[in-house]
């Protein structure tokens, strides 16, 4: 066979991808067979070096105490969350509990004034002449609204 | 329930529970990963102090988001997408220069270069491989951060596609262009087939 590998094959061939003709090809050409034992051979030697590079610089590196990672995750733990997330809640809403307190508090004053305007009286007396006609009534017509308003809620729900 | 399957699954919930407590104890996964996880970083920023960070935060993440392992694929599959998503966001966000400048700051390589030396059997074959190595490295420099990524995971860290195209996110087909484009990078960078080191290794 005269045409060698295309690179395509010839990657195919390196990712173990070939269907079997690259593979039969290097049986036949020393030059593509030649070509595929310096690539590999470059790859080992490049993958060997690196791993005993990184291994070097990793030892060369500050250990983390044993502990360290565990304590970083703390942080990202739903219910330390949620605490921190209390404890800056409280932290931005007790200024502003402190501050609103002493406005209700002025408002309560104006409220409890002891000079009471003509409406509040007059609604208040219509209030407790209600409430006297109701404690007027007798029981048993009391019965009879209680039973009749019961009767209505239950067709109503049906 | 036949026996095969209730089988299978005391056989998947024993395989989860081994990897949650695997995810638990952080030691010893910075014990098992850090090397390679940090070699993986390197190499795709070529940045041998911003790789210790981006390691260390590869970590920090992990454990902080051990619940959303899903145990669909290895842990060390997963923490090498957790270290690609951290590499993409240095990426974007700090718009380094990571190997345009490679020649002229290339002293990580320089560090590699004496590993070769103390593998190689005679100084011809040191002179050789550290030739080869520096030209796999030049090559690299014309890659893209996607590329070279997908080349350190298959011919360095020896990942099949499936788990490339796993830990990348990309489809199985794009990590097979990415590395198409790597290797014949790299076959033109190593130039006209001379020799072989024949029985260096």
């Amino acid at each position: 066979m005269n045409q060698h590998l295309t690179d395509e094959q010839f990657t195919d061939l390196l990712l173990g991808l070939d269907d079997g003709t690259a593979a039969a090809h290097l049986n036949s050409c020393e030059h593509c067979r030649q070509e595929m034992a310096r690539v590999e051979e470059t790859m080992g030697m490049l993958r060997e070096a690196s791993i005993d590079w990184s291994r070097q610089r990793v030892a060369e590196m500050p250990t983390p105490r044993p502990g360290f990672f565990e304590r970083l995750g703390l942080s990202f733990r739903p219910a330390a969350g949620m605490a921190m997330a209390a404890v800056l809640a409280v932290a931005v809403a007790v200024p502003f509990l402190i501050r609103d307190n002493d406005v209700p508090q002025q408002a309560l004053v104006q409220h409890m004034s002891p000079v009471p305007t003509a409406e509040q009286i007059a609604a208040d007396n219509e209030l407790m002449s209600a409430i006297n006609q109701e404690i007027a009534q007798p029981a048993a017509q009391h019965e009879a609204a209680f039973a009749s308003e019961s009767g209505k809620a239950r067709t109503t729900k049906r | 329930m036949p026996a095969t399957a209730s089988t299978a699954i005391l056989s998947f919930a024993a395989r989860q529970e081994a990897r949650t407590h695997e995810l638990e104890d952080i030691d010893g996964l910075v014990r098992l990963y850090r090397a390679k996880v940090y070699r993986y970083v390197a190499y795709s920023i070529n940045d041998a102090d911003l790789a210790e960070s981006i390691t260390q935060d590869c970590f920090v993440k992990a454990y902080a988001n051990r619940a959303s392992f899903r145990g669909d694929c290895s842990v060390s599959t997963w923490l090498m997408s957790i270290a690609t998503n951290l590499v993409r966001d240095h990426v974007r966000t700090q718009k380094f220069k990571f190997w345009r400048n490679f020649r002229a700051t290339a002293a990580d390589v320089t560090d590699m270069s004496h590993q070769i030396s103390s593998r190689a059997s005679s100084p011809e074959s040191a002179l050789i491989a550290r030739e080869r190595v520096e030209g796999v490295h030049a090559a690299l420099a014309t890659l893209s951060e996607r590329q070279r990524s997908v080349f350190v995971m298959r011919f360095l860290e020896e990942m099949d596609l499936a788990e490339i195209a796993k830990a990348t996110g990309m489809p199985v087909n794009t990590v097979k262009t990415h590395l198409h484009r790597a290797v014949t990078a790299i076959r033109a960078q190593l130039g006209p087939n001379a020799s072989t080191l024949g029985g260096t290794r």
